[in-house]
């Protein structure tokens, strides 16, 4: 099993969840304005909670997370950053765990 | 909207209907633009109040089902389909993914679907009956985005 690392989990983040699944490409955004300090909600990114959620899941399934019930409050405090949603990945993945394929 | 210099000749209402199998109570493209290339469409629909499906969904709070959101960006790609090949093109909706519905259509609203291919089985105009594309879809109104989603088209005919 190969742990997994934060470039790891911060490139799927901003390359396959916020620029694909969220398609923010369509909106200009590139992955060049994004890093682990860029807010979520607020603009540019100016995602809702639809979006957060979306991606909460979205790094679940990927890193076989324990699906956690969270509170609008919790989703909020998650999905601040990309560094915030990462420390959620980091917290509760197994570190011998592999990403998903 | 598209850039005025990649838009090609805007599908009327009429043309729309010469491009596209679906007709009324279920047709839900106005008319769309597409860019130069036919890599993106726009398609635009009024949800008039008077629609059957405003009574029932839901009495006394009437909204667009988010099932017909999809269908009119189905309806919007299909049309692109149809663009590209210079003909009817009668498309299945065979698959759809990671549909997000983030704002309500109301009654009276008009709203615009963008559809953008991401698959195609072949350059354009070597793809026919039996092949399936694949397109990311959102429909907006104004600047709020009220879906998004990812579809599968099949070509029937």
């Amino acid at each position: 099993m190969t742990a997994i690392t934060r470039e790891q989990i911060v490139d799927f983040i901003c390359k396959d969840l916020l620029i694909e699944r969220l398609d923010l490409g369509a909106s200009g955004i590139e992955l060049k304005d994004l890093n682990e300090a860029t807010a979520l909600s607020e603009p540019p990114l100016s995602l809702d909670s639809v979006d957060t959620l979306e991606l909460v899941v979205g790094v679940e399934r990927q890193f076989s997370l324990p699906r956690q019930d969270l509170t609008p409050e919790d989703l909020r405090e998650t999905c601040a950053t990309i560094g915030t949603l990462a420390d959620y990945v980091t917290r509760r993945v197994p570190q011998d765990a592999a990403p998903a394929q | 909207m598209l850039p005025p210099e990649t838009v090609t000749d805007p599908a009327s209402a009429a043309s729309v209907k010469r491009l596209l199998a679906h007709r009324d109570p279920f047709l839900f493209v106005d008319h769309v633009e597409a860019d130069s290339e036919l890599l993106t469409a726009r398609g635009t629909h009024r949800f008039d109040e008077g629609n059957w499906f405003f009574a029932g969904h839901f009495p006394g709070d009437p909204i667009v089902p988010g099932v017909l959101l999809l269908e009119m960006a189905a309806q919007t790609a299909n049309v692109l389909l149809g663009l590209r090949a210079g003909k009817t093109v009668k498309a299945y909706l065979v698959g759809s993914g990671n549909a997000a519905f983030k704002a309500p259509v109301l009654p009276g609203e008009t709203v615009v679907a963008e559809a953008r291919l991401t698959r195609d089985p072949g350059p354009r105009g070597t793809a026919g009956p039996g092949s399936f594309f694949s397109f990311k879809t959102s429909i907006r109104r104004g600047d709020v985005q009220c879906m998004r989603a990812e579809l599968t088209l099949w070509w029937a005919e």
